[in-house]
């Protein structure tokens, strides 16, 4: 069974193909980064257009890579959403009428249980049930998985995602676009506890988050330095220390309770900003220290691509799980919870 | 006898058409910015209806705009799909030459102006001419982006046909053509028409790339 798994729901065209035995056989990538660092941040319409010139190219390069032609496709998996709508349409038109000219179904994945699913691509995997902290530019929850297809979320943030607050920060320290990497960067010259940033509601019950506050603190204490201060080298490397200091130290408090609420000792780290090599290690100290076990896709799948969205077809194609209407609609919002 | 496909979805309009043994044959409905949900739906229903068979199908046209650049992408994707998975080309349309096309097959219009609303004050617009005895239309002046009052040269050239929503602009013109649509709409059977002619080459399926002339899109951000 060979499942073509198809990428487009915000600024990255990506596509492979998965097989049950033989793991992943192929998969492509085409960022667009260079096309929206000119902008600050992503041009939606900008995106939808990089994607349709893309997207073709790509498929007939990943069936070169695996070896294979169309006719041994058993599958089409596409991202139906959540993600902009306009990228979102893209893939989902190609992929419905590809999967109806080959007469095979059309498998809709939400992008976000591809990103948890993603570990399950490494020769060291997870089994169900686990914990999933899932960490990008657009959401950052913790959710129960329980099987496929059943998610509870136990918590989220309730304003900006972490990673929305590593681009904002990153343009506010004059950093190109996407600012993980580059906050990341920076980072590794800063001295500790030269600023102190606030870890936003962790001294409140539960497992909701918010970095929008955390985001405000940041932007004042940058604004309240001096300008000469402000272009300081140092200086811009200590804010960036603790700034990521303050988003790691609170994503870890809060996976740490829903480990301890939940008794469960497997952790799924998965999304852009899973790659963070401080909160990385952060969460392996804590599972070491709740004797259990963190999994992480490798880098090149913590950030968006077409290999998860192939083998989460490849699950709920087996399963029988999976909307195989004619038509075309992908959701640009999607709760995660909402999925059977 | 060719076999061709037609959608277009770059307006209010899903419109499907089939040309199959010299007839054509089309599905239209008013869908506005959800022909997604219909558009697959639309093109099994016409092959089905006309029991044709896919491996029948000559080549696959779609509207590549200038109008709704998401209605544009939508047909232009689902044209590649279908295109890679039946191995056949494509042929991108203009929807300015599709309405031109409408006005002749409709109006029996000889000199045509064709005008989509752009939004924004602007239109997309585009001349032609219909030559009777090669049944061609040929271009008279190339599609362009521009305020609907750079039509007031032209106007005063010769007598026109008006089609497209861009007409609904009329009355901040001085001068009118003759006779305007402002209601038409670009349809996939006068894309058929268009394709028939052999104006359009045919073009490999990632070649399915809409026309956007708006490319004007975000201003780069200020360091």
């Amino acid at each position: 069974m060979n499942i073509l798994g198809i990428e487009t729901s915000c600024d990255e065209t990506g596509i492979a193909i998965y097989h049950p035995q033989h793991g992943l056989l192929a998969h492509q990538l085409h960022s667009q980064i260079d096309l929206h660092q000119q902008y600050g941040g992503v041009v939606p319409e900008l995106a939808s257009r990089d994607h349709i010139k893309h997207l073709s190219p790509l498929i007939q390069s990943t069936l070169e890579e695996s070896k294979l032609t169309l006719k041994h496709l058993d599958g089409i998996a596409y991202t139906r959403g959540p993600g902009l709508i306009g990228s979102l349409l893209v893939g989902s038109s190609f992929a419905k009428a590809l999967a109806y000219g080959l007469q095979i179904p059309s498998i809709g994945i939400h992008h976000m249980e591809g990103h948890l699913l993603a570990p399950m691509l490494e020769d060291n995997k997870p089994t169900f049930p686990f914990i999933a902290l899932l960490v990008s530019g657009g959401h950052t929850q913790l959710v129960h998985v329980k099987k496929l297809g059943h998610y509870h979320i136990l918590g989220e943030s309730l304003d900006d995602a972490a990673g929305e607050a590593f681009d904002k920060i990153s343009s506010l320290l004059s950093l190109p676009y996407p600012g993980g990497p580059q906050i990341e960067q920076l980072a590794k010259t800063g001295r500790f506890k030269q600023f102190i940033f606030p870890r936003p509601m962790i001294d409140r019950p539960g497992l909701d988050m918010s970095f929008s506050g955390l985001k405000t603190y940041v932007q004042n204490t940058v604004y309240d330095l001096l300008p000469h201060q402000r272009q300081n080298e140092q200086t811009r490397a200590d804010i960036a220390l603790a700034f990521e200091e303050a988003v790691t130290d609170t994503l870890t408090i809060k996976t740490k309770r829903a480990l301890q609420q939940t008794g469960l000792k497997q952790l799924v780290l998965a999304g852009g900003v899973g790659a963070n090599k401080r909160l990385r290690k952060k969460l392996n100290h804590l599972l070491q220290q709740e004797k259990g076990q963190l999994y992480c896709p490798k880098h090149e799948f913590c950030t968006d691509n077409g290999a998860m969205i192939a083998y989460a077809g490849y699950c709920r194609l087996a399963r029988k799980q999976y909307d195989n209407s004619i038509d075309c609609e992908p959701l640009s919002r999607w709760p995660l919870n909402k999925l059977t | 006898m060719k076999t061709f496909i037609a959608i277009e979805t770059t307006d209010s309009l899903c419109s499907v058409a089939l040309l199959h043994q010299d007839n054509i044959l089309t599905l239209q409905e008013q869908t506005h910015q959800k022909h997604n949900q219909k558009l697959m739906s639309l093109i099994h229903q016409i092959l089905t209806e006309s029991a044709v068979n896919a491996h029948a199908i000559d080549a696959i046209i779609f509207g590549k705009g200038p109008g709704s650049f998401t209605g544009a992408r939508i047909a232009a994707a689902t044209a590649q799909g279908l295109a890679t998975a039946w191995q056949r080309p494509v042929i991108p349309v203009s929807s300015l030459e599709a309405l031109a096309q409408q006005a002749v097959r409709s109006h029996q219009a000889k000199k045509i102006i064709s005008a989509i609303d752009a939004r924004m004050h602007e239109i997309y617009w585009a001349a032609f001419a219909y030559d009777e005895v090669t049944q061609h239309l040929t271009s008279l002046k190339p599609e362009i982006l521009s305020s609907p009052h750079q039509l007031n040269h032209i106007l005063s050239t010769d007598q026109w046909f008006g089609i497209g929503t861009g007409w609904n602009y009329h009355e901040q013109l001085p001068i009118l053509p003759k006779t305007f649509d402002a209601q038409a709409k670009p349809l996939a059977q006068d894309m058929i028409q268009l394709a028939i002619s052999s104006q359009y080459p045919l073009l490999e399926p990632h070649q399915a790339l809409p026309t956007y002339i708006r490319n004007n899109i975000a201003q780069p951000k200020q360091q």
